[in-house]
């Protein structure tokens, strides 16, 4: 066994018969296209079979079992009468890569090309000796080169030239023709690989993303199913409340009555929680259906008022309503949706607020905007609340003791104000008391604009 | 599947049960016999109970279906003057059973109210479809809440 020096192709016709023969190979990324056109190419785009080529073999380094695996084998004659002959198929033709004397291991290893005469320096193992000549002697094969796939300094495997003349009839063409053939083999390969990994990985990752909308469908299922099975109880439990409130069965002991209405104004709120849930979820997955149109917000904000006017003035707070006589408040949302975020923030206000006032203020802080702002005399939030404020199930600590909401509804408001194009915040202090507010553009605003979303 | 021997046994015992809830309802004002009937499909037993002792107490008169399939033998054989229609139901569901009556000549002009705790936007556009009055959702009303929108559409 021999090391055959190794040149750079410097011919024109080697130039160019490489340049077909990349164009042939990289033409394709599939896996097992590539590996066929690495042993075809050769001899049917540039006729080796008459320069004595008759059997070319792709080995490549198996990652898992240490192992040179044969992958692919050219289609000749001699191809084909060693395949019958041979007592392994030839798929499981592996040389392991202990075997250290094996040339196709040396060649990989030693990434330098090597020739023999004698097959059993490429067949044993797996095959043994007398079996390796035997079929050297099948198909007259002379010599065999062995050159390594290198890409980047690292070894893929090596390619096998089986050829039916001697060492001393290869050419310096040939030589240098198949030292640039192996470069190109090396990057088909390894483009192969990636492009192969790349196919399995976005086909798990189909695979996934399926299971992923399969799970998101069960999940709304079982969001509804759940919300279905949690209401009829609660409705039950409402309904003999109701009705014993409201004097069915006769007058009823006022410290019963007390206990009821509390009864019931529990049971209202896991009505509250089951409500904001699937709001929650109907929002985040953009299934809540929006009823849009062009309404004068300063209207919603009075009916907001004076639906807690009352219970307002039953606590003793000042609860009055801002707005300026040259407002301009026409916005193009859903009312009721806007109704729910103002109704939201001065239930917060009554309920948090036990002396003082809870203000509505309305104003244009910039001409194509509406400002809502909520301001109550209440205890304020503390800077680090207020961060978390709007987050998903966050609850105010430091008032703890009164907090019986669901901890969604100002996310919820959050959601809705960002859906028609505003911001919501809060300003406050310590002991400050708090001001909520929310701004949305103006109607006009949009329609100045061309049509976006 | 329903044995039809089994069926005029059931309303007999329906029958019964309104004779004796007719009886010891002294206290509410008896329904009238000219009295506008509501036809109530649903199929959970407390809160089907709930409903009727509310409804009669307001001088209806109460037909009272726990399935689909029953619903709408009721409906097209009883003189009914509101369908009250929950959705969730055995054997055959609410919007499938209203599918099958809109069909039929008599049923078209059914005033029907559903009232139920499933809320997806699906069923609601799709019983709107079928010409439903109102989509009413259990949870979020009182009895007494159900009994005065039903008492507008009969107009008393």
């Amino acid at each position: 066994m021999k090391s055959i020096y190794r040149t750079t192709p410097e011919s024109k016709e080697t130039i160019e018969a490489l340049w077909k023969l990349a164009k042939v190979i990289l033409d394709t990324l599939d896996f097992k296209d590539v590996v066929t056109k690495i042993v075809e190419s050769l001899l049917s785009e540039l006729n080796y079979l008459k320069l004595g080529y008759r059997i070319i073999v792709l080995v490549l380094k198996d990652e898992d079992d240490n192992v040179l695996k044969r992958v692919s084998l050219s289609k000749t004659s001699e191809a084909e009468k060693l395949l019958e002959a041979t007592t392994i198929p030839f798929p499981k033709m592996d040389v392991p890569l202990t075997a250290l004397d094996n040339l196709i291991v040396k060649a990989f290893n030693d990434q330098k090309p090597y020739y023999t005469n004698n097959w059993p320096d490429i067949l044993t193992p797996p095959f043994s000796k007398e079996e390796s000549f035997s079929y050297q002697k099948l198909v007259e094969v002379k010599t065999s080169m062995v050159y390594p796939v290198i890409v980047k300094g690292r070894a893929l495997g090596v390619l096998i030239f089986s050829l039916v003349k001697t060492i001393d009839d290869v050419s310096q063409e040939e030589k240098d023709l198949i030292g640039g053939f192996t470069d190109i083999v090396g990057l088909a390969v390894q483009n192969a690989q990636l492009y192969t990994a790349l196919e399995d990985s976005s086909k798990k990752l189909e695979n996934l993303n399926k299971k992923l909308r399969e799970l998101d469908i069960q999940k709304d299922e079982f969001v509804s199913m759940a919300a279905h099975e949690l209401r009829s109880p609660m409705t039950a439990i409402k309904g003999y409340l109701s009705m014993v409130l409201e004097g069915d069965m006769g007058d009823i002991p006022d410290k019963a009555r007390g206990f009821l209405a509390d009864a019931n104004a529990i049971n209202e709120r896991l009505i509250r929680l089951v409500n904001n849930m699937l709001n929650v979820s109907r929002i985040e997955e953009g299934r809540l259906v929006y009823q849009l149109e062009k309404i004068n917000l300063t209207r919603i904000a009075r009916t907001v008022f004076d639906t807690f006017r009352a219970e307002a003035d039953r606590k003793g707070l000042q609860i009055s309503i801002e707005i300026p006589e040259k407002i301009s408040d026409e916005i193009y949302v859903d009312p009721d949706k806007i109704n729910e975020v103002i109704a939201n923030l001065v239930s917060n206000a009554v309920k948090y607020t036990d002396h003082g006032f809870v203000k509505i203020i309305l104003s244009n802080p910039l001409p194509d905007w509406v400002r809502v702002e909520v301001a109550d005399s209440g205890p304020g939030i503390s800077k680090e609340e207020q961060k978390r404020l709007f987050r998903k199930f966050y609850r105010i600590e430091s008032t703890s003791g009164k907090t019986i909401g669901t901890g969604l509804g100002l996310y919820i408001c959050k959601l809705l104000i960002e859906k028609f194009n505003g911001t919501i915040g809060l300003d406050s202090g310590d002991g400050t008391g708090s001001t909520f507010w929310f701004e949305l553009p103006l109607a006009r605003a949009k329609e100045r604009l061309p049509e976006s979303s | 599947m329903p044995d039809p021997q089994q069926e005029p046994q059931k309303i007999q015992e329906e029958e019964r049960l309104e004779e004796s809830s007719a009886q010891e309802a002294n206290q509410a004002p008896k329904p009238a016999t000219d009295a506008p009937t509501v036809l109530f499909i649903e199929d959970d037993p407390l809160l089907l109970k709930m409903y009727e002792t509310k409804f009669k107490s307001e001088g209806l008169r109460v037909l009272a279906a726990q399935d689909g399939e029953e619903g709408l033998r009721l409906a097209t054989t009883e003189k009914v003057d509101l369908i009250i229609l929950d959705l969730m139901m055995p054997k055959l569901s609410g919007l499938d059973m209203l599918e099958r009556l809109r069909q039929q000549n008599k049923g078209k002009s059914h005033v029907v109210i559903v009232l139920t705790n499933l809320t997806k936007e699906e069923e609601i556009k799709r019983a709107m479809d079928l010409g439903v009055k109102e989509y009413l959702v259990k949870a979020d009303l009182t009895p007494n809440e159900v009994a005065s929108k039903v008492k507008a559409y009969l107009g008393k």
